[in-house]
Parts: C-alpha cells; sequence; structure tokens
C-alpha cells in the first residue's frame, strides 16, 4: 500500500482532489463561460461535468441572480474581492437553496482572468431551521394561550360575587386592585344586583394588602354604581393602616356605610332588611294596589 | 300618545316614563308633576326608568331639576329601574346624581319613602360624587 507522501501532486490528482470534495466548485472566465466545474457541483444541477463545459454558468445555475448586476462573478471579478450569500438555483423545476462564496481567479501576473465559485445545498438545513421556527412559534404560542387562561380564570376567582342572604351580596376582594379589576368587579356587582335584586352589597377588603387612593376611588365608584341601581354599600375590613391611607388621601367615602368586621355589616344589612320587610307588611294593601297596577303596566 | 304616565299610590305619584320622551315631553312632565305634589300634597314621587336602555346626560340633568323642585315642594323623589348599562354610561360620563334616592323597584321605593317618613329627610344635599 502506498503511502499519501508519495503520490506526485500532478494536475490529474489535484482534479481528483476537486472532484472528491462533497461541495460544488466551479471556475468561470470574464464572458461567464464554465472552465472547470467538479463532480458534486455538476450533480447539484441534475448534470455531469461534461455537460458543463464551455457553457454560460448562468444557463447552468440559473439563479435570480443571474444576469443582473448581483451576478456574483461580475462583482468580484470588477471589485477583486470575495463575495458572499445565499439564493436559490432552478434544478429542473425546483428551486435549490444554495449558499454560495466567490473570488477572483488571477493568473501568474495577478490579473484577474476569472472567478471560482463553490456553493452547497443548505435545503436540509433551511428545513431543520424550519422546523425548530415552527416548534419555537407553536410552543410560545401554547404558552401564551396558557398565560391567558390562567390570568382570565385569575380574573375569575378574584372578583367573586356571592349572595349570602335574601337580599344580601358580598365582595370579598384579594390581591391588588387595578382599575382593569375593579372595573369587572363593578359590573360584577351591578349584574348582580340586577339579577338577585339584592339590597346591600358588602365590599370586604381584608385581603387587599395595598390599599392607596386609587384603590379607594374604585371603591367609592362601585358604591356610587350601586347606588344609582338602587343598593347601599358596606364596607368592611379596613385596617388600621387602611384607615391611615384612606384619611391622607383625601378620600371621602360618604356614600358608603362602614363596619368593622363582616358580620357586623352581615347583622346590620340583616336589620335593615326585617325593618323593611315589616315596613312592607303595613303596607300590605298598598302593595297588592301595587301589584294590580304592576300587571297592567306591563 | 304620552310620552310618560303618572299614578296615584295614595300619597306617593308614579312616574313612568317612556323611553322616546323629548324636551317638550319633560317640560310637560315637569309641570304635570309638579302641580300635582302641589296641589294634592303628595309627599313622594317615584321616577320609574326601566324603559330606558340610554340615558343621556341632558335627561339627567332635567331628572335633577325635577328632584330639586320636587324638593323645593317638600317632596322627596326616588328613581328606580335603572339597568347596568345606563348606569356604566353614567358613571363613565361622571354623572353620580347625587341629589336624588335610587331603589331596586317601585316595591322598595315605596318602603324607603314610608320608612323614613314623608318630611324626614330630603335630597342629602351634602353628598358628593
Amino acid at each position: 500500500m502506498k503511502d499519501i507522501s508519495e503520490v506526485q501532486l500532478d494536475e490529474g490528482f489535484l482534479s481528483e482532489i476537486i472532484n472528491a470534495i462533497t461541495s460544488g466548485i466551479f471556475v468561470t472566465d470574464l464572458e461567464h463561460n464554465i472552465l472547470m466545474i467538479n463532480k458534486a457541483g455538476a450533480r447539484m444541477v441534475g448534470k455531469r461535468p461534461g455537460d458543463c463545459f464551455d457553457r454560460k454558468c448562468y444557463d447552468i445555475f440559473k439563479t435570480p441572480m443571474c444576469r443582473t448586476e448581483f451576478c456574483t462573478c461580475d462583482i468580484v471579478t470588477s471589485k477583486d474581492r470575495a463575495n458572499y450569500g445565499e439564493t436559490t438555483m432552478q434544478v429542473g423545476d425546483r428551486q435549490v437553496p444554495i449558499e454560495y462564496s466567490s473570488r477572483p481567479l488571477k493568473n501568474y501576473e495577478g490579473k484577474i482572468i476569472g472567478c471560482v465559485e463553490n456553493f452547497i445545498d443548505i435545503s436540509e438545513r433551511l428545513e431543520k431551521d424550519r422546523i425548530i421556527l415552527e416548534q419555537k412559534e407553536s410552543l410560545l404560542k401554547k404558552r401564551e394561550e396558557d398565560i391567558r387562561h390562567l390570568q382570565d380564570e385569575i380574573l375569575e376567582l378574584s372578583t367573586p360575587v356571592i349572595q349570602v342572604w335574601d337580599g344580601i351580596l358580598t365582595l370579598p376582594l384579594i390581591g391588588t386592585l387595578d382599575s382593569h379589576r375593579a372595573h369587572i368587579a363593578m359590573e360584577r356587582v351591578l349584574q348582580s344586583i340586577e339579577q338577585t335584586r339584592a339590597a346591600f352589597v358588602i365590599v370586604d377588603i381584608t385581603g387587599v394588602p395595598i390599599v392607596d387612593a386609587d384603590v379607594a376611588r374604585h371603591i367609592l365608584q362601585t358604591a356610587a354604581a350601586a347606588r344609582l341601581m338602587g343598593s347601599e354599600t358596606l364596607l368592611t375590613g379596613v385596617g388600621p393602616h387602611t384607615a391611615r391611607v384612606i384619611s391622607d388621601s383625601g378620600v371621602s367615602l360618604e356614600n358608603i356605610i362602614l363596619k368593622g368586621r363582616m358580620t357586623d355589616a352581615l347583622q346590620y344589612a340583616i336589620a335593615q332588611l326585617e325593618e323593611r320587610r315589616l315596613q312592607m307588611k303595613k303596607f300590605s294593601h298598598f302593595m297588592g294596589a301595587l301589584g294590580e297596577e304592576g300587571e297592567k303596566e306591563e | 300618545m304620552q310620552p310618560f304616565s303618572l299614578f296615584s299610590l295614595g300619597g306617593v305619584l308614579l312616574v313612568s316614563v317612556e323611553e322616546d320622551i323629548d324636551d317638550a315631553g319633560i317640560r310637560e312632565l315637569l309641570a304635570r308633576v309638579s302641580s300635582r305634589v302641589s296641589r294634592e300634597a303628595i309627599s313622594g314621587v317615584i321616577v320609574d326608568l326601566h324603559h330606558f336602555e340610554v340615558l343621556d346626560s341632558h335627561l339627567a340633568r332635567q331628572l335633577q331639576a325635577l328632584a330639586r323642585v320636587l324638593h323645593l315642594l317638600q317632596a322627596r323623589m326616588v328613581v328606580v329601574g335603572l339597568c347596568v348599562p345606563v348606569v356604566m354610561t353614567l358613571l363613565d360620563f361622571g354623572i353620580t346624581l347625587p341629589e336624588m334616592e335610587f331603589a331596586l323597584d317601585v316595591e322598595q321605593a315605596l318602603v324607603r319613602l314610608h320608612e323614613s317618613g314623608p318630611q324626614a329627610s330630603g335630597p342629602d344635599a351634602g353628598e358628593l360624587s
């Protein structure tokens, strides 16, 4: 067996080496005639090297850049520098994405006589990139969906309106109260008032860690809304810290009945309801007349 | 047809207002209600707005005017039947109707008018938004 150092580096052996390279290599002159192309390059365009010699490179490769100002051969030969890029070449009726690099070819005098170009098929790489990108996107989309779902869930959980008694609704607020949440809570309260015809709404802020002027305003707004519907609002769970903050902020809570604990608020509301029920009994004859009147109205 | 109707409930006047009431209608309503309140010694007026899906600021001002007139005539005014969209719009425009009282329905309004007595308190003038 011969050692490789014993092989003579003649022209034939050099062309063997060039033909053994897996990326495409070809050489053109200044008129775009292909002077040489290796086997891999010819195979990539679906031809044999013999079919490509002395033909114009733009007839063989048919890239979108061919015969335009972006022709890489023209660029490297006119500017005497290397040029790299990606493009597609047409093989049959198929577009093959390639990555190319070109350099000017000089003779022993240093005069530019042509262009050497090598190129590789990157369709597999692009396909892989595309798949990775797709996976990333779908993952991102899924995560976004999850987050949105969770947010909705939290919003749903965080503004429960509970009917604890006939005519009494409670809104136990937990967590930070921003304007978005406050708006949702208000809408919920109004809808619940409309459905249940509750005369009292107890807003409990024991679970709201930070109560500032904005939060106080939101609660006031809810109370104003409930008032327009015809319900009264009670506020419970005001701690010493919250009391100081509200007092400092200058927001007056005059539309709201303040009670220390939920128990007190409930007792107050139930007592009020009881009183009203008694009143209603007193005027029962009245109500009868009203009922008839109401039916006529409908 | 009149854009509003009046029902007397013994000492209380029930005013049901239609949504298509115009300026002339409102003037007519103001005149009729105030004259009846002073003539028949009515202590409470219930204004039913459940026909309204939209309540503009102009009408809100007219209602305030009515409330003030009734206050001067020593009658209380309770508004009933505001629906959720109406309330949301009013608040969005910053209208809180501080001089008026509200009740869930006519029944509750009647109870309210009777519980604190006709002369006990007029509109809470001190209330701010």
